[in-house]
């Protein structure tokens, strides 16, 4: 514009001209309606939309001492009890000692019916609209691993399908982690029992772990979590089914509020063919330090690094009275 | 030059006024999923010892129908009792191999010794051996409660359970609804076996699904 102020000072001496005063005047008037209509979106937010001066404050999740995480902690009890008007106990859950935990899933006996993605969406207070959903089952060819070929909207009338196996995958909790690398943050981090967790309300939402997870194990919130008061899953912790807000990151932790305190994760106890066992690795007497030792045993994209604390295994499998063998090749 | 570059501003200025602001998000539906279907408990209800059926209205101990009528030892379609069985086991088609013939409260291992029903996977030993040394090392089954070894809130569910011994093989199941989000929407080929739009979680967004042109499976 200083082109056009100065073209025109320059015509019309130091005054300004009726031309040049409209031109500018509307160009004025168009900048600032542009500018407003910029700014609208935040004259939209409705109330409990910005975060109060405690919220603002609060700070990062490792920092946070005894008293100031049992502040927060009320104050997530207190949006709960306002938004659904239910009470929850929120709760902070540290790792134990000695324990690593790992999961092991058994490819031979999983049929698919999503029974655990469901379960864990109970579990775990993910929005219901969109749904949210950590453990994505690919549908598989028989006779390939090649996850390209898997499909996850498959809806047969009953599974499992003639011709199919299934591969359930959510989060790896690696011992590498690429996500927690690439966090701008910090707000995402390996805890010392191997569950990568990220702290809500310190992510920023820009979505570079879900770019690095090779697993596409994490989610986005882009929409306003939705959740019935009746559905809502009142057992909350800080680090893992705490209700989530518009554009955080979230994950799978393994159920860090169940397994910390020795019980087993949602999505395995709701299994009904026993495809899934969790434990700790440290334990040489745990089912999955035994599948370890004694099953084949395989992980996902083992070629990029990762090195997952989640292990696919499959059993011997001989061909039954009136079966033949499967061919060899 | 001056001209085009106020007409540009001005268009541009037009174009925030009307087009900026909060755009709409999509609204979904809500998947409908059934509490029951993901309750966490075993798949069957087990008689545990000591074991009693209902027959005629009566609760029984097996034994006390049995010491009145002997049970047949012939092929399972000659039953007149327990007619809600399924029998379909494989070669393993006659109540003698597996309930013992003269404890009726109880089954019948190798060398006549004879276990209870809380012990029935010692039943299923004798023929699943790799199963039951699965079993054993905590590889095979269903563990509710605990992952603690030892725990006393860990419950290792027994092999029938989760298997109807009489039928074995699982019933199929009808799968619960796959994925729901932006991101995950139905792959190309389902575009050949069903109306796709219905699965594009991306049509929200569109005015006239003919115009737009369909975008690949990722």
């Amino acid at each position: 514009m200083s082109q056009t102020q100065s073209n025109a000072s320059r015509m019309d001496g130091p005054g300004y001209s009726r031309r040049s005063f409209l031109r500018n005047g509307v160009a004025m008037a168009g900048g600032m309606a542009a500018f407003v209509a910029a700014l609208r979106p935040l004259a939209e937010l409705g109330e409990g939309a910005l975060p109060s001066m405690d919220e603002f404050l609060q700070k990062h999740y490792k920092e946070m001492n005894e008293q100031e995480m049992q502040a927060a902690l009320a104050r997530i009890e207190a949006k709960v009890k306002e938004r659904w008007d239910v009470d929850a106990e929120v709760r902070d859950v540290r790792p134990r000692d000695g324990v690593e935990f790992v999961y092991a899933l058994n490819l031979s006996r999983c049929i698919g019916c999503r029974k655990c993605v469901h379960a864990c969406v109970a579990e775990n207070n993910q929005s219901r609209a969109p749904e949210i959903q950590y453990i994505r089952v690919l549908e598989m060819p028989t006779g390939t691993l090649d996850i390209e070929q898997g499909d996850h909207d498959y809806d047969h009338p009953t599974v499992p399908d003639a011709g199919h196996y299934y591969m359930p995958i959510q989060c790896h909790q690696c011992a590498d982690p690429p996500c927690t690398k690439v966090c701008p943050v910090e707000a995402t981090w390996t805890e010392d029992d191997g569950i990568t967790v990220v702290d809500y309300d310190w992510c920023i939402g820009c979505r570079y772990c879900e770019a690095a997870c090779p697993y596409f194990a994490r989610r986005f919130n882009f929409a306003e979590p939705e959740i019935a008061a009746e559905e809502l899953n009142t057992q909350m912790s800080y680090l893992s089914n705490r209700p989530r807000s518009k554009g955080v990151m979230e994950k799978c932790t393994f159920c860090l509020h169940r397994t910390r305190e020795g019980r087993q994760p949602a999505c395995l106890e709701v299994c009904p063919v026993g495809a899934r066992q969790f434990g700790n690795v440290r334990d040489p007497e745990s089912s999955v330090s035994q599948i370890l030792e004694t099953k084949r045993v395989f992980v996902l994209k083992e070629d990029v690094g990762t090195l997952p604390r989640f292990f696919y295994y499959f059993d011997e499998r001989y061909p039954r009275s009136g079966e033949t063998a499967v061919e060899e090749g | 030059m001056r001209l085009l570059i106020s007409a540009t501003f001005f268009l541009l200025a037009g174009w925030f006024l009307m087009y900026s602001g909060a755009g709409a998000l999509p609204q979904f539906e809500r998947q409908h999923v059934d509490p029951a279907s993901i309750a966490p408990v075993p798949r069957r209800a087990i008689l545990r010892d000591p074991a009693k059926v209902t027959i005629g209205g009566i609760e029984q101990r097996c034994s006390a129908c049995h010491a009145i009528f002997p049970s047949t030892q012939d092929a399972p379609a000659a039953r007149l009792q327990h007619t809600e069985i399924v029998l379909e086991h494989g070669l393993n088609d006659r109540c003698d191999n597996c309930h013992d013939k003269g404890d009726h409260d109880g089954f019948v291992l190798y060398g006549g010794r004879v276990v209870g029903f809380d012990d029935v996977q010692l039943l299923c030993a004798k023929c699943h051996g790799p199963t039951f040394r699965d079993w054993e090392r905590g590889v095979h089954g269903k563990t509710l409660g605990s992952w603690v070894v030892g725990s006393d809130a860990q419950r290792r569910l027994l092999c029938t359970e989760c298997h109807d011994p009489h039928h074995p093989a699982f019933t199929p199941y009808v799968p619960l609804p796959g994925p729901h989000t932006l991101r995950q929407h139905a792959t190309e080929r389902h575009a050949d076996e069903h109306d796709h739009e219905a699965y594009n979680p991306l049509r929200h967004w569109r005015t006239e699904a003919e115009d737009a042109p369909e975008e690949g499976a990722h």
